[in-house]
């Protein structure tokens, strides 16, 4: 317990110092709020946009979910390049808690902002249940992709690379909206197209708890083994 | 204390061994140095003892334990510090030492620290805002923050000024004073002269001698004294004169009796030139 403040009490002094994490911390919420007043106006100017309102809500969900990724990666990639890493290395620590709380922190920011996404846009009726167990695979993605972008990356402007690369790739699967067909599973290889089909199934007949629960899965070993290659390669 | 046996280590990609064979074995209480120029393998060894590269060959141990068989709690034993500085640069220097000091139980005095390096006053300063020295001084005393029975410090004094650098090797010595072991890296043989027991000169990754610093000047130096005296007038005049039985050299005797003796001095040599004499190579 008292080590989890000490984490995040750290945490928050090295976001609050840095008035670009900073920044990033409010983006989603800014987001949020747009997208509550914006979508139903734009809803009522662009009828057609209708049947893709829940991708794009699926869609704002990993956007907003994304920003305590990038928060963290630049934390973490300042660790690396100002050597803070080694430090913590030589800590009474087994070597992988660090890395643990800081995944945690980085899935608890995601879960939040991807549960008032969906709470507060209002695109959806979903229970309260329902919001709270969608949310924990969206919740999974950030912490995968910043452990990408530590082990790869060696400075921030790499880090930049990755993240605009990771996110084009993630978000590859939004074009199996526009493929019918049997074509349209082979986006199943990203991990991201399990997620989107939990928002909006569009042509797929998979039914909601397989896409939830392959979505679930398939991030949760993607965490396993990037914490697995972050001890091989940052942590050896 | 520590003890390497056959200690060979090479980088991952790189084809030359950056430690060749290393013995060596360092007792409780004691200041033991490695005295090399750049490249040598100082650093390299003391991240291998440290625990932060794995993919050596030999035996390490240390307090009776074998490195490997140590778990987290080895860091609570050893102090480590770095080359070159690691703060949270965005931190003060006190939420840095707050911040690494949380991760060990003993009780720490994080003012008291910061006042044996100077740095009480700027304790509350952003560390991105600190000079190169206050930096050095601020990684040095981190390695203190938990008591530990070891210190590993890896060139304390590089980029000091000799004030500060005087505070540090004061530190260094009290620690020894009450008890504890120190491995210590440098290129500086004023540093290695005053602190170590024992030095051991390091060149390309090998070994070379490991001795104390008096020894190794008495047994590279000349065994004479060289005596400078006024001849009468204004003529000043050198003559060097075996130590061995000094007592009984007439000659000697006959100078100090009846010439103005300006200065004597024995002859070893300064390590510097025991270290090119030994190993071929200069220090910088
Ligand atoms: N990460 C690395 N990968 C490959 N080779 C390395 C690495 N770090 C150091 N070396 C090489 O290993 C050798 C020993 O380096 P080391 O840093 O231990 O020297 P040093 O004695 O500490 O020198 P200095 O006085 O400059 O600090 C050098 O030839 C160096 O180029
Ligand atoms: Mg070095």
């Amino acid at each position: 317990m008292n080590r989890i403040l000490t984490y995040s009490r750290n945490d928050m002094k090295l976001i609050f110092r840095d008035p670009i994490l900073y920044v990033m911390l409010f983006v989603p919420l800014v987001i949020i709020g747009l997208l509550r007043f914006g979508l139903p106006a734009l809803a009522e100017v662009f009828p057609d946009m209708e049947p893709y309102t829940k991708v794009i809500l699926g869609t704002f969900c990993l956007i907003t979910a994304m920003f305590p990724a990038y928060i963290y990666s630049f934390i973490m990639l300042d660790e690396k390049d100002q050597d803070v890493l080694i430090v913590i290395r030589v800590l009474p620590i087994s070597s992988i808690e660090f890395l643990v709380f800081r995944l945690l922190f980085i899935s608890v920011f995601s879960f939040f902002f991807t549960v008032l996404t969906i709470a507060v846009t209002g695109i959806v009726d979903w229970s309260p249940a329902k919001i709270i167990t969608a949310s924990l695979p969206v919740s999974l993605v950030a912490p995968v992709m910043s452990l990408f972008i530590i082990v790869f990356a060696r400075n921030k402007i790499e880090g930049v690379t990755w993240m605009k690369g990771l996110n084009f790739i993630m978000f590859l699967p939004v074009l199996s909206y526009f493929i019918k067909g049997s074509y349209e599973y082979t986006f199943g290889i990203l991990p991201l197209y399990w997620i989107f089909k939990m928002f909006e199934p569009g042509f797929s007949s998979i039914p909601y708890y397989i896409n939830y629960s392959i979505a679930l899965i398939y991030h949760l070993v993607l965490l396993l083994v990037g914490i697995r290659v972050f001890k091989l390669r940052v942590f050896p | 204390m520590i003890q390497a046996d056959n200690l060979t280590f090479q980088y991952p990609g790189s084809h030359v061994q950056a430690a060749r064979n290393l013995n060596f074995r360092i007792e409780p209480g004691e200041i033991f140095g490695f005295l090399g120029p750049s490249g040598a393998g100082k650093s390299t060894t003391q991240k291998i003892l440290i625990g932060l590269l794995k993919g050596y060959t030999g035996k390490i141990s240390i307090m009776g334990k074998s490195l490997e068989d140590w778990d987290p709690d080895f860091y609570n034993h050893v102090g480590i510090g770095f080359e070159l500085p690691n703060h949270y640069l965005k931190l003060t220097a006190m939420e840095n030492l707050r911040f690494f000091g949380s991760f060990y139980s003993r009780k720490k005095d994080y003012l008291g620290l910061l006042e044996k390096v100077g740095l009480l006053q700027d304790a509350n300063k952003i560390v991105e805002n600190f000079s190169k020295s206050m930096k050095v001084r601020l990684n040095f005393i981190r390695a203190l923050l938990h008591d530990p029975e070891i210190l590993f410090l890896d060139e304390p004094t590089t980029g000091l000024d000799p004030v500060n650098s005087r505070k540090i090797k004061d530190i260094i010595l009290d620690q020894k004073a009450i008890g504890k072991t120190i491995f210590v890296t440098t290129h500086n043989m004023h540093d290695a002269d005053e602190l170590c027991d024992r030095i051991s000169f390091i060149v390309d990754g090998e070994l070379m001698i490991t001795e104390t610093p008096k020894q190794l000047k008495l047994d590279h130096g000349k065994h004479k004294v060289k005596v400078e005296y006024a001849d009468g007038g204004q003529l000043i005049k050198v003559k060097e004169f075996p130590l061995k039985d000094i007592g009984k050299d007439q000659k000697f005797m006959d100078i100090l009796k009846t010439r103005e003796v300006i200065s004597i001095h024995s002859q070893e040599a300064s390590l510097d030139e025991v270290f090119i004499k030994v190993t071929g190579k200069n220090l910088l």
